[in-house]
């Protein structure tokens, strides 16, 4: 009976930061697309030019939280639907970065090598977009990413290392993660977002055949390492 | 609102661009608010204020390099007759407790702008007698 009461309250710890997290996370952008909306109204035509762009990208960031949402939750039918492809780790890396731009501007980029993965092209941009993403808003100096071809029980592998520096990780915070919603709430909270990111990469890459695996750089900062299917 | 009087002048600082636009755009349609500029942290709006400080301040409380609690206690010792309003998505006890402490209004982000126009209104010690500007017709 102690056990079943201790369980009770672990999940209602775990929901009450569930619900905080995310409606903390979900209600700048709604506000915004709201509010955006408003000053459209009463503004007139006059204000399109600089509020579209606006209401464009936050629409498109409000539609993120919730794929990363439902993913992280499991939601078989949130993950992505394109055929395996050969991609170009590189370019992938590249252009992700690019898009990042409001993001990545002033932080340095070093690629080293290229491997080609097998690997649907929106799911491969998804789980590049949140480990470079994290390596950016968590760690210290430049983000390095080195790609490499690998082999794990006989098969050819394409293995993606994202590594920046950062604070000295302990191996029960690398666990939570890929575990959603088991950070703390202030930790998720003193940045923008749900806090999902490795756990929605982690999720992805068992999707397409392959798993993230993180340690703890000597030092300080991550090391996320992701393996996947090679043509 | 005394309709004579020249326009509060406002800053807003805000990290997230698109916040930072809706904020300035609302603060704008106000006949006597004008944005006269906006930065991206908590430092940048200590630094505006040493150099040209405005009637009002807009502080976002979470944003990097100096967050927006620490930029208020920093403004309200160096320039004690700075209006200030915080701005927030979600107001905890210990963001609710600092703002009192520094007797500064809290707002929460909304797509309706009458809570924050008023605020800064009331920060400029403009708020109350007369009749003020048409803000909202629903």
């Amino acid at each position: 009976l102690a056990d079943a009461h201790e369980e009770a309250e672990k999940l209602a710890a775990v929901r009450g930061r569930v619900l905080a997290v995310v409606g903390h996370a979900l209600r700048t952008p709604v506000t915004t697309i709201r509010g955006l909306v408003e000053v459209l109204e009463r503004s007139g035509p006059d204000a399109m030019g600089r509020v579209l762009p606006s209401l464009t990208r936050t629409s498109r960031l409000m539609e993120r939280l919730v794929d990363d949402l439902l993913i992280a939750s499991d939601v078989v039918t949130a993950l992505p639907v394109r055929a395996p492809e050969p991609m170009s780790a590189r370019g992938t890396v590249r252009s992700v970065w690019d898009d990042l731009d409001d993001l990545t501007h002033g932080h340095e980029l070093h690629i080293e090598g290229d491997t080609e993965a097998m690997v649907g092209p929106d799911g491969l941009r998804w789980m590049l977009r949140h480990l470079l993403e994290n390596a950016v808003k968590y760690g210290d100096g430049p983000v390095r990413v080195v790609l490499r071809d690998g082999e794990s029980d006989a098969e050819q592998r394409a293995v993606i290392e994202v590594s920046s520096g950062g604070p000295q990780l302990t191996a029960e915070e690398l666990v939570t993660f890929t575990e959603p919603f088991f950070r703390e709430e202030s930790a998720v909270m003193a940045a923008h977002g749900l806090g999902l990111g490795l756990a929605v990469t982690a999720r992805l890459a068992v999707h397409a055949g392959g798993e993230l695996r993180l340690s703890a750089r000597p030092g300080g900062g991550l090391d996320a390492i992701l393996t996947l299917p090679a043509p | 609102v005394n309709a004579a009087a020249s326009p509060i002048r406002v800053l807003v600082a805000e990290d997230e661009p698109d916040a930072r636009l809706l904020m300035e755009l609302q603060l704008d349609l106000e006949p006597d608010i004008e944005v006269i500029a906006t930065v991206e942290d908590g430092l940048a709006a200590v630094e505006y204020c040493r150099r040209d400080a405005p009637d009002v301040v807009v502080m976002d409380l979470l944003m990097p390099r100096m967050n927006g609690l620490e930029a208020i206690a920093v403004l309200r010792e160096e320039l004690p007759e700075l209006g200030l309003v915080a701005c927030t998505a979600v107001a905890g006890e210990v963001v609710r407790a600092h703002t009192d402490a520094h007797a500064v209004d809290l707002v929460l982000k909304s797509g309706d702008a009458r809570g924050l126009v008023e605020a800064v209104r009331r920060a400029a010690g403009r708020a109350g007698g007369g009749a003020g500007p048409v803000m909202d017709e629903d």
